[in-house]
């Protein structure tokens, strides 16, 4: 589904990703750790095609096209999802409103039409349900007054609505309490299926042990530098990251 | 007598002139005659205000002098539908056209309701007294264009709410025109006794013909009276319009002001409000200026007394070549203890060729007082931008978005949903290829 290669990537002239490889399948779920700075919301944004992002290096291709060539909307009704790990607010458009216009022109783009008033109304409150997200939330504006959690809950609100193919979630753990932490990996989990892959970027363990992804990938300084399954998640958990940074690179994922 | 080097009405002799204000409204009654002969005067003295003007320098009346705009003695008359369209249902409705009342067209029946609402001709003869007392005693004639009012006002708004009674329906006021080359003089003069509460629309539209609107605005609120006051300017794009409005606010009394400015080639408002103890205000404005249109709002509010607390929230979206100003300036006056204030301009530059000019003043003479004010001026939130593309919107429309969430806070405040939906509907005209659906707001 998605194909990384050699991937590098400047911000602002400065070199950040220095030659990425990832491979994901569709059912599959990676899982990308790595310390701070070493480039994971880069790749991230590289992904979605945020402005500023410069790729001198390399290739991606989304189910066999090439995502470099797409603007930032054309990917997501393509079926890619970022979550952001800061959610951006914006003052004077409700969440309603918004996950309205993006669930529109999506449905847009796969040929399916307009929901109707009512059936969004439907469905919109059902996924706030299911997400233990209050009502309330969804005629606010975008995240403005949100809490660090509330933000990351109205993140994977708008990837329940989207049923994006493709979800790159970055840090949404960071700033849930426990039972949040729990709602969202359940949120995340209930999306799961044979079509679908994401590529999860944590710091914490805890989510992966929620939702046991298939590979864990270490990035420092911009690559790649260890693979392995979910039990490098706890290695890393014990001993940090020191003994991997002095291994030898060249990891595949 | 010598002449100003350059006014919209140097063709005109002097002879002619009298002869022009002997056809107004209300000439009969000697002070008035007095009092407009005595503005005239003064004009031709001062002329416009000019750049060294300081309280004019962004906003050069050059092109207004340029103009042969000539007083008119009777209207063009417009498409009725077009003024159908703009009328709010369950208002008293004043329609002028060039100026000239046209009861036809008007719905101002309140012989049910203890309350005088007309047209300020007919209130120069029902009740000369109320008017001779109150007409001209807050208008400080503080410009050129003030005085050309006095000059050539012919007619107007009048309204007089007796003590302890509120006006529950909203007074709904609509200038239109198309007389090419017009000079237009209107005058409005509201007058709420105490406890008593009023709510006024006024609608300006023209078509695209060249014009000068110059309108002055008084209005009085006794101890704890209410007045709103909504002004939405939406004239053609060879208008130039002229506003300046008084207000005079008693012991606790409260004005709400809105003022929309969304037509118009050269717009200048000036607002200026004077607080009593206790007294409230809030002024709340919408520019959106395109192409090359320059829309100036000028605010001056005087905390006189203590305890009185000022709200101002001006946003300006400058689109193309155009040019939105903002000049807000909270006087708060030695014996105004207890002075709260809070003045806002957030402004929003959509095209590098595009100005703002913004200057917020606090002149403070006491010590006991919070004051604040910000001005913001900026693009659109690039964050914000992708954010909204990375869920499947367009950039066009993201950027519709984005400015309508700017604007849409102002609007909010409307309290009339059906006045609401109209400057929406408005706002939303200025984006056409757009996206943004009113049914999903
Ligand atoms: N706009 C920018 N200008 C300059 N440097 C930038 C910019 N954006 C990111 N960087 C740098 O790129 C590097 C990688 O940043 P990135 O946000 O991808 O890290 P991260 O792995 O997500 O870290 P964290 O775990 O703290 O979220 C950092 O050194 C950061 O300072
Ligand atoms: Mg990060």
């Amino acid at each position: 589904m998605l194909d990384i290669q050699n991937l590098h990537a400047t911000v602002n002239d400065k070199p950040i990703l220095n030659g990425i490889n990832l491979q994901v399948n569709a059912g599959e779920v990676h899982a990308i750790m790595g310390p701070n700075g070493s480039g994971k919301s880069t790749t991230a944004y590289v992904l979605a095609g945020r402005d500023g992002y410069d790729v001198n290096q390399g290739h991606i291709s989304f189910e066999g096209k090439n995502l470099l060539d797409m603007e930032p909307e054309i990917r997501t009704r393509a079926g890619l999802f970022l979550g952001f790990q800061y959610p951006v607010e914006i003052p004077g458009v409700s969440n309603m409103y918004m996950l309205k216009a993006a669930l529109n022109a999506i449905r847009m783009h796969r040929g399916e039409g307009e929901l109707d008033a009512i059936d969004f109304l439907q469905l919109v409150k059902q996924k706030a349900r299911e997400l233990n997200i209050d009502e309330k939330f969804l005629y606010r504006d975008v995240n403005v007054g949100f809490s660090g959690g509330e933000k990351k809950r109205n993140e994977i609100l708008q990837m329940a609505m989207l049923e994006p193919k493709l979800v790159v979630l970055d840090e949404i753990d960071s700033g849930l309490d426990i039972d949040a932490l729990k709602v969202v990996a359940d949120g995340i989990n209930a999306l799961r299926s044979p079509e679908r892959a994401f590529v999860i970027v944590t710091h914490y363990k805890r989510l992966l042990d929620y939702i046991q992804p298939d590979f864990v990938h270490v990035l420092s300084e911009g690559r790649i530098v260890k693979s392995g399954n979910i039990s490098l998640a706890d290695e890393l958990e014990e001993q940090g990251y020191g003994w991997i940074e002095t291994a030898p690179t060249g990891t595949d994922g | 007598m010598e002449m100003a080097t350059q006014n919209p009405i140097q063709h005109f002799s002097t002879d002619q002139l009298n002869h022009l204000q002997d056809q107004l409204n209300g000439m009969h009654l000697p002070w008035l005659a007095e009092r407009r002969q005595h503005a005239l005067s003064r004009f031709i003295e001062t002329g416009f205000p000019g750049r060294k003007h300081e309280e004019w320098r962004y906003t050069p009346t050059r092109d207004i002098e340029k103009h042969d705009f000539k007083p008119v003695t009777s209207p063009t008359l417009v498409d009725t539908n077009v003024i159908l369209k703009h009328q709010i249902s369950n208002a008293l409705t004043l329609v002028f056209v060039d100026g000239f009342f046209q009861p036809d067209l008007s719905r101002i029946d309140t012989s049910a309701l203890p309350v005088t609402v007309t047209n300020l001709a007919s209130a120069l003869d029902q009740f000369p007294d109320l008017v001779e007392t109150h007409l001209d005693s807050i208008n400080q004639n503080h410009h050129g264009f003030c005085y050309l009012n006095s000059a050539f006002f012919n007619d107007g708004l009048f309204v007089h709410i007796p003590e302890f009674t509120a006006l529950d329906i909203p007074i709904h006021v609509i200038h239109a025109g198309s007389t090419s080359d017009a000079m237009i003089s209107t005058r409005n003069l509201v007058i709420a006794e105490q406890d008593s509460s009023c709510h006024i629309i006024e609608t300006w539209i023209s078509n695209d013909t060249p014009r000068l609107t110059n309108s002055v605005t008084e209005m009085i609120a006794a101890d704890n009276a209410r007045i709103e006051m909504n002004n939405i300017q939406d004239q053609g794009n060879n208008s130039y319009h002229i506003s300046t409005t008084w207000s005079q606010l008693a012991n606790s009394a409260q004005l709400t002001h809105h003022g929309f400015n969304f037509g118009g080639q050269l717009v200048r408002n000036d607002i200026n409000t004077l607080l009593g103890n206790n007294a409230k205000c809030r002024h709340s404005g919408l520019t959106v200026t395109r192409h090359n249109q320059h829309i100036d709002n000028h605010l001056r509010i005087e905390h006189l007394y203590p305890e009185a607390s000022s709200q101002v929230l001006y946003k300006n979206i400058a689109d193309d070549k155009s040019r939105a100003v903002f000049q807000g300036c909270i006087v708060v006056h030695k014996d105004a203890q207890q002075t709260d204030s809070n003045m806002s301009n957030p402004n929003l530059l959509l095209s590098n060729d595009a100005i703002i000019n913004t200057k917020p003043q606090l002149q403070i003479d006491a010590d006991d007082v919070q004051c604040a004010h910000g001005v913001t001026v900026g693009e659109l939130e690039q964050s914000a931008l992708f954010f909204l593309r990375s869920r499947g919107l367009d950039e066009h429309t993201a950027r519709n978005i984005l400015t309508f969430a700017f604007a849409n806070e102002t609007i909010q405040d409307i309290t009339s949903t059906e006045l609401k939906s109209m400057v929406l509907d408005k706002l939303l005209t200025h984006f056409p290829q757009s996206a943004i659906r009113v049914d999903w707001l």
